[in-house]
């Protein structure tokens, strides 16, 4: 007779389950369950969609436009970088975009592109050729008792006119694969999601709030500046671009101007660039259909590196945009002559004053750059070496302009110097693969930085 | 010089403020005219009625469209922007003219902010 032996048959079955368990836990610790990443905040679902989303157009995304590292602006040096099959040029390379969409020329030349501000009846021979602003500080400076004020003319946005709804208006004006523009054929229009998204990346890039003048600067020149900018009897300045904002003066205005528009005359000057070119540039009307001559005041913290200056591109540097206030345009224009009543005299600043002015907001500047630079930095820190360089390379861009702007107005030479040497030390950030030495430099960058600061102002 | 010498300005900035009454005077009026019936953010639904035109009175002016806020009298005015909305049949959207607000036409009016009776634009369903 057989007996089946049930402890040696339960002992084989233990063992056999031991053997699997033995196997199985090297395998399962290297098979190790990552946790599933955070999704993406709103913010960073923006920030996708403004770089990369086409809306199913000709190929440009908001980032053709806005670039990250041009300030979310656009200027003629950037342009001279791109490769011609960028999607920025697809009025060069798309037949259907070869008339009435562009003008290659005066966009390669002056970062001109083209608006039909007062509509699409007539495509050769209505629109405008405008610059392309930056998308910083913009929770300072799009509001006011009227509603929002978008783009130059302070009428950018479609439907309730907010800054939310101004990326559907530029699907259509800009993204499209034909001059028809048919929803559904030569684009699509954002969702209710991703518009959401956007309007919080653009609400997110630079300043959220304003400035509190005046700063205890440390240059001379850039102090005198500042005084002549807050002096109602001499500058003025301060009126329209509260605090080196875009907002009006409660004082002047009466309470919560928020931002204004203006007619100042840039129209009426004389030798507008686009102009000299011989090529077909109508005259820009403004805010509404038809226009009123008015346009939208922007923010002067942001000013120094951000030109040309002007809906139209039609000043190239700070001084050059700071004597405009002297000039006939300016003094003659519906917004000059306002001045004159209510202070009784024009702007009439000397040369010494003009550039005292520039200094000042060149200052400033270097200060918001550094900040930011250093925001960035921080950012970067905290995100592992693997990571792409944007955040890096926004910094680096922010650092130069610091640089660019302090040694183009020859100032802070000390400064300057601190700023060189954070560049070189967040380029090495950028080719350093060890995390540790990577924060060793991001720290010694943002140190540099601050020494910079230091040299500039008291706080 | 004190604040009381730009009192000229803010009485003129004050007068300008106030004429802009309406939330949405600041909305573009011109890329308006390619977004489809029932797509204009912040606005189809909330600003805007989208119906079906029941009436037209061509001597008032007006048209009564049938949504589901109910049926509306809207006046027609000469600066009231009007469009053909010919995204279904994937045409380009021209300008329209009061003439083709005939009955039976699927409209999105978006009124005038303080005068629900007003059209600011109409949007015309079309082929």
């Amino acid at each position: 007779m057989i007996s089946i032996n049930h402890s040696s048959k339960l002992f084989r079955i233990q063992a056999k389950l031991g053997i699997a368990i033995g196997l199985a836990l090297p395998l399962m610790s290297a098979c190790q369950i990552t946790p599933p990443a955070d999704p993406p905040t709103l913010v960073e679902r923006g920030e996708q969609i403004f770089l990369t989303e086409t809306f199913d157009g000709n190929g440009r995304t908001c980032g053709s436009c806005h670039r990250p590292t041009d300030n979310f602006g656009l200027t003629p040096a950037f342009i001279a970088t791109l490769s011609d099959a960028d999607p920025l040029f697809v009025a060069e390379t798309n037949p259907d975009l070869a008339s009435n969409f562009e003008n290659p020329g005066l966009m390669r030349e002056f970062a001109l592109i083209l608006e039909n501000q007062d509509g699409f009846g007539d495509l050769p021979n209505d629109f405008n050729m405008r610059g392309i602003p930056h998308t910083l500080a913009l929770k300072t400076s799009i509001d006011s008792p009227a509603g929002p004020r978008t783009g130059w003319s302070g009428d950018g946005a479609p439907g309730d006119g907010s800054l939310r709804s101004f990326a559907t208006g530029a699907v259509i004006q800009h993204f499209t694969k034909t001059t028809n523009r048919v929803a559904g054929v030569d684009f699509r229009l954002p969702s209710d999601d991703e518009l959401d998204a956007l309007e919080a990346f653009q609400l997110s890039l630079g300043r959220e709030e304003d400035l509190k003048l005046p700063l205890p600067l440390k240059g001379v020149v850039a102090a005198r500046g500042q005084e002549v900018f807050l002096d109602n009897t001499l500058g003025k300045c301060n009126a329209c671009h509260l605090n080196a904002g875009a907002n009006g003066d409660p004082a002047v205005f009466g309470p919560n101007p928020g931002n204004l528009n203006f007619n100042t005359g840039v129209e009426d000057l004389s030798d507008q660039p686009a102009d000299l070119t011989g090529e077909l540039n109508p005259p820009d009307d403004g805010f509404g259909v038809p226009g009123n001559g008015e346009f939208n005041t922007p923010t002067l913290v942001e000013a120094a590196d951000t030109g040309p200056f002007f809906h139209n591109n039609s000043v190239e540097t700070v001084e050059g945009a700071v004597a405009f206030y002297n000039g006939d345009a300016f003094t003659n224009s519906p917004a000059g002559q306002l001045l004159i009543g209510a202070t009784g005299s024009a702007i009439n600043l000397d040369a010494t004053q003009v550039v005292a002015v520039a200094a000042f907001l060149r200052v400033i500047n270097a200060l918001e750059n550094i900040r930011s630079s250093n925001d960035l930095l921080d950012r970067a820190n905290a995100v592992s070496a693997n990571s792409d360089d944007t955040l890096l390379d926004r910094a680096l861009s922010e650092t130069e302009d610091a640089h660019q702007v302090l040694t183009g107005g020859g100032l802070h030479p000390e400064a300057a110097a601190h700023l060189a040497t954070a560049l070189d030390l967040i380029e090495l950030v950028k080719s350093t693969p060890d995390e540790q030495q990577r924060t060793a430099y991001i720290a010694d960058a943002v140190a540099e930085q601050g020494a910079a600061r230091g040299d500039l102002s008291g706080n | 010089m004190t604040t009381s010498n730009f009192t000229a300005i803010r009485c003129k900035m004050l007068l300008l403020c106030t004429a802009l009454v309406s939330p949405f005077a600041l909305g573009q009026q011109t890329t308006e005219q390619f977004i489809p019936i029932g797509k204009s953010p912040g606005i189809s639904d909330k600003y805007s009625y989208i119906g079906v035109v029941v009436a037209v009175d061509r001597d008032t002016h007006t048209i009564d469209v049938q949504s589901n806020r109910g049926t509306k009298t809207i006046r027609v005015r000469e600066d009231t922007r009007l469009w053909l909305d010919r995204s279904k049949a994937k045409r380009t959207n021209p300008d329209a003219s009061y003439a083709d607000c005939k009955v039976g036409v699927t409209v999105e009016v978006m009124y005038v902010h303080d005068d629900k009776a007003t059209a600011d634009w109409i949007k015309i369903e079309s082929k």
